[in-house]
């Protein structure tokens, strides 16, 4: 809690407003095209607000943010939930590398990389002339810091990194990702990891 | 970088592997003026180089080296500034390096049965009949200046380019005889043959003169790709 005595999900909430107005109203989930159209200006203006990440950093710190551990490592912390638009807002923190085989996600997601790099493959049956029956790597693409892109729940994707990634995702608020609280005495640990991170992607202003 | 091309043998059945090999060789290319712009000379010398760049109502292409025998040929791609959503595959799986400009890229799955005893002679947007077939958009993202991507000949995409966009794009050998192309707002479709199915009179409306390929290399110049 800050010492105005209001926590760090209490102010992230009208800080995250003038992002969230953006959207034109309800996502179409199941169109990553439209999806990608509709979320682009709401990561875009939420990446230029430095104190948006300040006060996440201060969440994680403190523990007003939730902040779960999923399968490798991988950290999200639950920025806003926004019932009215459909939305949560959630950063995806794997401060190192590694190989995720390909799966789907229940949500369609959209997602900015925020810092780091990593490998994307997406896999499935291309539809197109001469298509294997069978799932085949459709499309490897190298993702750069900076980034964006949308994926609906049905698209099978692999991905690798060398050197993590911190990535700034925009899901339905009913959302659950596969993970679990992470433990008390953790969270100082990922707090000076996230900073790190945060520092030298000039995201703190 | 010339010498290398001239070594160079790729085999596409692992695309993993051969991604690896274009991100690496499309970078170094593209960080070779010189080289680039060798190559464009040498195009402009070589009847056969030439007689295989194509104008085409999104895309102008201009094929820079051709090492066909060793299972690749390189090529520039200027858009056009005409732009559509046309939801396509094609004949040859391929890696490409967006050199300026920029374009929303999506990954499209395919809604119905393809048919492809479908009007097997319709070759051009005013020819494409009804085929029933719709896309779902399953993946979208902003290309800019530095993406590299690899694309399997099955996949359907849709590139919606930004004016004076330039691609470095190293494509395999062609998989099969035919790509489609469909409007995807009404569900039409098209195809697309390789150079020596085509009928001449196509042939020679896609052929580039000389005129448009030093307009194309003057353009590049200014867009300081060479």
């Amino acid at each position: 809690m800050s010492s105005t005595g209001t926590t760090a999900r209490d102010q992230l909430g009208p800080l995250l407003e003038p992002a969230l107005m953006r959207l034109p109203g309800a996502l179409q989930w199941d169109d990553a095209d439209e999806l990608l159209e509709s979320a682009l200006p709401v990561l875009t203006a939420i990446h230029a607000t430095p104190s948006i990440f300040r006060l996440a950093l201060e969440g994680v710190e403190v523990g007003d943010l939730p902040l779960l551990v999923a399968d490798r490592g991988v950290h999200w912390i639950h920025l806003a939930d926004d019932a009215d638009r459909g939305v949560s807002v959630d950063l995806r923190f794997a401060p190192v590398g590694g190989v995720s085989a390909p799966h789907v996600h229940v949500h369609a997601r959209a997602l900015m990389l925020l810092h780091g790099a990593y490998k994307q493959t997406l896999v499935g049956v291309g539809g197109g002339v001469a298509s294997a029956p069978h799932a085949v790597p459709l499309y490897i693409r190298h993702e750069p810091a900076g980034q964006l892109f949308a994926l609906t729940a049905g698209q099978r994707h692999a991905s690798s990194s060398t050197v993590g990634a911190l990535l700034l995702a925009l899901q339905p608020h009913t959302a659950h990702v596969l993970a679990e609280d992470c433990r008390s005495g953790e969270r100082g640990k990922v707090a000076r990891k996230l900073a790190s991170v945060l520092g030298s992607a000039a995201l703190l202003g | 970088m010339l010498d290398v091309l001239d070594r160079l043998r790729l085999d596409w059945t692992d695309l993993e592997r051969v991604t690896a090999i274009n991100d690496a060789l499309l970078h170094e290319l593209a960080g070779d003026k010189r080289a680039l712009t060798r190559l464009l000379d040498r195009v402009a010398e070589d009847e056969q180089l030439i007689a295989q760049c194509e104008r085409h109502r999104l895309l102008d292409k201009l094929v820079i080296y051709d090492g066909s025998e060793r299972g690749f040929r390189i090529r520039l791609h200027l858009s056009t500034n005409d732009h559509l959503d046309r939801p396509h595959d094609h004949r040859f799986s391929f890696s490409s390096l967006i050199l300026a400009g920029g374009y929303r890229h999506v990954r499209h799955r395919l809604v119905g049965e393809l048919d492809t005893s479908l009007e097997p002679a319709a070759m051009e947007d005013h020819q494409a009949v009804v085929s029933g077939l719709k896309v779902e958009p399953q993946f979208a993202t902003e290309e800019s200046a530095g993406s590299f991507y690899t694309i399997h000949h099955s996949a359907i995409h849709t590139t919606v380019m930004a004016d004076n966009t330039v691609s470095l794009f190293i494509r395999g050998p062609a998989e099969k005889d035919r790509s489609l192309i469909l409007d995807r707002a009404s569900g039409q479709l098209w195809w697309r043959y390789g150079a020596q199915q085509e009928p001449p009179e196509r042939r020679a409306r896609k052929q580039m003169d000389r005129s448009h390929f030093e307009l194309l290399r003057h353009k590049l110049s200014v867009l300081d790709v060479i």
